[in-house]
Protein backbone atom coordinates (compact mmCIF):
# COMPACT_ATOMS: atom_id res chain seq x y z
CA UNK A 1 0.00 0.00 0.00
CA UNK A 2 1.54 3.30 -0.84
CA UNK A 3 3.35 4.97 2.37
CA UNK A 4 0.51 8.24 1.32
CA UNK A 5 -2.89 5.72 2.26
CA UNK A 6 -0.97 4.29 5.33
CA UNK A 7 -0.40 7.64 6.88
CA UNK A 8 -3.68 8.84 6.12
CA UNK A 9 -5.25 5.56 7.72
CA UNK A 10 -3.10 6.05 10.69
CA UNK A 11 -3.83 9.94 11.10
CA UNK A 12 -7.60 8.87 11.02
CA UNK A 13 -8.01 6.33 12.69
CA UNK A 14 -10.29 8.19 15.34
CA UNK A 15 -13.13 8.29 13.06
CA UNK A 16 -13.90 6.07 9.61
CA UNK A 17 -13.91 8.72 6.77
CA UNK A 18 -11.06 7.23 4.96
CA UNK A 19 -11.85 3.64 5.31
CA UNK A 20 -15.19 3.93 4.29
CA UNK A 21 -14.35 6.67 1.79
CA UNK A 22 -11.64 4.49 0.57
CA UNK A 23 -12.14 0.70 -0.21
CA UNK A 24 -9.02 -0.54 -1.69
CA UNK A 25 -5.49 0.64 -2.64
CA UNK A 26 -7.37 0.71 -6.64
CA UNK A 27 -10.30 2.90 -5.12
CA UNK A 28 -9.45 5.88 -7.36
CA UNK A 29 -13.13 7.33 -7.40
CA UNK A 30 -12.45 6.50 -3.42
CA UNK A 31 -9.55 8.29 -2.97
CA UNK A 32 -11.08 11.39 -5.06
CA UNK A 33 -13.89 11.02 -2.90
CA UNK A 34 -11.79 11.42 0.20
CA UNK A 35 -9.91 14.77 -1.61
CA UNK A 36 -13.35 16.43 -1.53
CA UNK A 37 -14.31 15.29 1.29
CA UNK A 38 -11.13 16.96 2.88
CA UNK A 39 -11.39 19.84 1.00
CA UNK A 40 -14.89 20.31 2.88
CA UNK A 41 -13.04 19.25 6.13
CA UNK A 42 -10.40 22.22 5.10
CA UNK A 43 -13.47 24.94 4.35
CA UNK A 44 -15.71 23.92 7.37
CA UNK A 45 -12.81 24.59 9.66
CA UNK A 46 -11.94 28.22 8.14
CA UNK A 47 -15.54 29.12 8.78
CA UNK A 48 -15.42 28.33 12.13
CA UNK A 49 -12.05 29.78 12.87
CA UNK A 50 -13.67 33.23 10.75
CA UNK A 51 -17.03 32.93 12.63
CA UNK A 52 -15.86 32.05 16.14
CA UNK A 53 -11.95 33.71 16.03
CA UNK A 54 -10.69 30.24 17.36
CA UNK A 55 -9.54 26.76 16.07
CA UNK A 56 -12.13 24.17 16.89
CA UNK A 57 -11.64 21.75 19.59
CA UNK A 58 -11.41 17.88 19.24
CA UNK A 59 -15.05 17.63 19.93
CA UNK A 60 -16.24 20.13 17.55
CA UNK A 61 -14.15 18.27 15.09
CA UNK A 62 -15.32 15.11 15.98
CA UNK A 63 -19.29 16.54 15.04
CA UNK A 64 -17.72 17.55 11.74
CA UNK A 65 -16.95 14.17 11.46
CA UNK A 66 -19.89 12.69 12.70
CA UNK A 67 -22.05 14.65 10.03
CA UNK A 68 -20.11 13.70 7.26
CA UNK A 69 -19.64 9.88 8.33
CA UNK A 70 -23.21 9.04 7.77
CA UNK A 71 -23.81 6.49 4.38
CA UNK A 72 -25.47 9.00 2.65
CA UNK A 73 -23.07 11.96 2.93
CA UNK A 74 -20.41 8.88 2.27
CA UNK A 75 -22.10 8.13 -1.04
CA UNK A 76 -22.66 12.31 -1.70
CA UNK A 77 -18.77 12.10 -1.60
CA UNK A 78 -18.44 9.19 -4.46
CA UNK A 79 -20.80 10.29 -6.14
CA UNK A 80 -19.51 13.67 -6.66
CA UNK A 81 -15.95 12.35 -7.27
CA UNK A 82 -17.04 10.25 -9.97
CA UNK A 83 -18.62 13.15 -11.78
CA UNK A 84 -15.48 15.13 -11.23
CA UNK A 85 -13.33 11.66 -12.89
CA UNK A 86 -16.07 12.42 -15.60
CA UNK A 87 -15.60 15.61 -16.05
CA UNK A 88 -11.33 15.23 -16.27
CA UNK A 89 -11.70 12.37 -18.76
CA UNK A 90 -14.15 14.24 -20.78
CA UNK A 91 -11.97 17.25 -20.69
CA UNK A 92 -8.59 15.26 -21.51
CA UNK A 93 -10.72 13.58 -24.17
CA UNK A 94 -11.61 16.80 -26.01
CA UNK A 95 -8.08 18.12 -25.58
CA UNK A 96 -6.46 15.10 -27.18
CA UNK A 97 -9.19 14.74 -29.72
CA UNK A 98 -8.59 18.80 -30.87
CA UNK A 99 -5.12 18.25 -30.82
CA UNK A 100 -5.42 14.95 -33.04
CA UNK A 101 -7.32 16.97 -35.36
CA UNK A 102 -4.85 19.82 -35.60
CA UNK A 103 -2.48 17.09 -36.19
CA UNK A 104 -4.23 15.54 -39.30
CA UNK A 105 -4.89 19.09 -40.79
CA UNK A 106 -1.15 20.38 -41.00
CA UNK A 107 -0.16 16.92 -41.64
CA UNK A 108 -2.83 17.53 -44.62
CA UNK A 109 -1.27 20.77 -45.25
CA UNK A 110 2.14 19.58 -45.46
CA UNK A 111 0.93 16.63 -48.01
CA UNK A 112 -0.89 19.36 -50.48
CA UNK A 113 2.10 21.90 -50.23
CA UNK A 114 4.42 19.16 -51.19
CA UNK A 115 2.34 18.18 -53.90
CA UNK A 116 2.03 21.46 -55.42
CA UNK A 117 6.17 21.86 -55.10
CA UNK A 118 6.68 18.38 -56.80
CA UNK A 119 4.05 19.42 -59.60
CA UNK A 120 5.81 22.89 -60.06
CA UNK A 121 8.80 21.44 -60.41
CA UNK A 122 7.75 18.55 -63.33
CA UNK A 123 6.15 21.43 -65.09
CA UNK A 124 9.57 23.24 -65.16
CA UNK A 125 11.70 20.33 -66.15
CA UNK A 126 8.80 19.44 -68.45
CA UNK A 127 9.22 23.35 -70.01
CA UNK A 128 12.98 23.11 -70.48
CA UNK A 129 12.54 19.88 -72.26
CA UNK A 130 9.84 21.09 -74.82
CA UNK A 131 12.28 24.10 -75.74
CA UNK A 132 15.48 22.03 -76.48
CA UNK A 133 12.91 19.93 -78.59
CA UNK A 134 11.69 23.18 -80.18
CA UNK A 135 15.28 23.82 -80.91
CA UNK A 136 16.79 21.36 -82.30
CA UNK A 137 13.57 20.59 -84.98
CA UNK A 138 14.36 24.45 -86.14
CA UNK A 139 17.64 24.67 -86.21
CA UNK A 140 17.33 21.60 -88.40
CA UNK A 141 14.65 23.58 -90.38
CA UNK A 142 17.17 26.33 -91.14
CA UNK A 143 20.06 23.64 -92.15
CA UNK A 144 18.30 22.10 -94.62
CA UNK A 145 16.62 25.44 -95.53
CA UNK A 146 21.13 26.48 -96.00
CA UNK A 147 21.67 23.11 -98.11
CA UNK A 148 18.60 23.47 -100.87
CA UNK A 149 19.77 27.11 -101.01
CA UNK A 150 23.73 26.17 -101.87
CA UNK A 151 22.17 23.23 -104.29
CA UNK A 152 20.41 25.96 -105.97
CA UNK A 153 22.86 27.87 -105.91
CA UNK A 154 25.85 25.38 -107.53
CA UNK A 155 23.67 23.38 -109.73
CA UNK A 156 24.25 25.71 -112.85
CA UNK A 157 27.59 25.76 -111.81
CA UNK A 158 30.09 24.40 -115.01
CA UNK A 159 33.07 23.72 -112.78
CA UNK A 160 30.38 21.49 -110.40
CA UNK A 161 29.01 19.86 -112.92
CA UNK A 162 32.35 18.47 -114.25
CA UNK A 163 33.21 17.23 -110.53
CA UNK A 164 30.12 15.91 -110.34
CA UNK A 165 29.99 13.67 -112.93
CA UNK A 166 33.95 12.96 -112.81
CA UNK A 167 32.88 11.59 -109.30
CA UNK A 168 29.73 9.86 -111.01
CA UNK A 169 32.06 8.31 -113.23
CA UNK A 170 34.35 7.31 -110.65
CA UNK A 171 31.94 5.61 -108.46
CA UNK A 172 30.47 3.45 -111.23
CA UNK A 173 33.66 1.98 -112.47
CA UNK B 1 3.62 11.76 -41.63
CA UNK B 2 0.47 10.72 -40.69
CA UNK B 3 -0.38 10.34 -37.09
CA UNK B 4 -2.31 7.83 -35.41
CA UNK B 5 -4.69 8.45 -32.03
CA UNK B 6 -3.53 5.76 -29.57
CA UNK B 7 -4.00 6.88 -25.90
CA UNK B 8 -4.16 10.42 -24.27
CA UNK B 9 -0.96 12.70 -24.14
CA UNK B 10 0.95 14.14 -20.99
CA UNK B 11 -0.05 17.60 -22.56
CA UNK B 12 -3.84 16.70 -23.08
CA UNK B 13 -3.92 15.75 -19.51
CA UNK B 14 -1.92 18.65 -18.03
CA UNK B 15 -4.63 20.99 -20.45
CA UNK B 16 -7.19 18.91 -18.55
CA UNK B 17 -5.69 19.15 -15.25
CA UNK B 18 -5.62 22.92 -15.82
CA UNK B 19 -9.29 23.20 -17.12
CA UNK B 20 -10.59 21.50 -13.74
CA UNK B 21 -8.13 24.20 -11.68
CA UNK B 22 -9.69 26.94 -13.59
CA UNK B 23 -12.73 25.76 -13.45
CA UNK B 24 -13.57 26.09 -16.63
CA UNK B 25 -15.27 23.39 -19.46
CA UNK B 26 -12.94 22.06 -22.69
CA UNK B 27 -13.94 24.11 -25.98
CA UNK B 28 -15.30 21.05 -28.12
CA UNK B 29 -16.59 23.05 -30.34
CA UNK B 30 -13.80 22.41 -33.34
CA UNK B 31 -14.97 18.46 -32.47
CA UNK B 32 -17.80 16.84 -35.05
CA UNK B 33 -21.30 17.23 -33.28
CA UNK B 34 -21.41 13.46 -33.27
CA UNK B 35 -18.09 13.22 -31.25
CA UNK B 36 -18.91 15.67 -28.70
CA UNK B 37 -22.33 13.84 -28.10
CA UNK B 38 -20.55 10.77 -27.85
CA UNK B 39 -18.07 12.02 -25.39
CA UNK B 40 -20.58 13.86 -23.24
CA UNK B 41 -23.04 11.20 -23.50
CA UNK B 42 -20.17 9.07 -22.22
CA UNK B 43 -20.19 8.21 -18.22
CA UNK B 44 -18.03 5.85 -16.69
CA UNK B 45 -19.02 4.33 -13.89
CA UNK B 46 -16.78 4.17 -10.02
CA UNK B 47 -15.82 0.24 -11.57
CA UNK B 48 -14.62 1.48 -14.45
CA UNK B 49 -12.85 3.79 -13.42
CA UNK B 50 -11.11 2.49 -10.66
CA UNK B 51 -10.60 -0.93 -13.02
CA UNK B 52 -8.39 1.44 -15.55
CA UNK B 53 -6.89 2.72 -12.46
CA UNK B 54 -5.63 -1.05 -11.37
CA UNK B 55 -4.45 -1.64 -14.95
CA UNK B 56 -2.40 1.45 -14.82
CA UNK B 57 -0.92 0.97 -11.61
CA UNK B 58 -0.15 -2.94 -12.36
CA UNK B 59 1.29 -1.49 -15.57
CA UNK B 60 4.07 0.31 -13.81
Amino acid sequence: MPELLVRAKYSMSKHQTFTKLVTSDTDFVGMVAYTIYKNEKLDWIGKFKEKNQREPNANEIEQFNLSTDSELKIQHFRDLAEDRVNDFIDSATIAELTEYKTRLRDDAIIQSTNSLANASKKGFLHGVSENVLAGIIGAGIVTLFQIGIWLYQVKDNPEFKKQAAEQIQQTAN
Amino acid sequence: MKMMFRSVSLASIRKANQNMIDGKKSDASGLPVSIQQDILNRRYSAQEINSAYARAVSKG
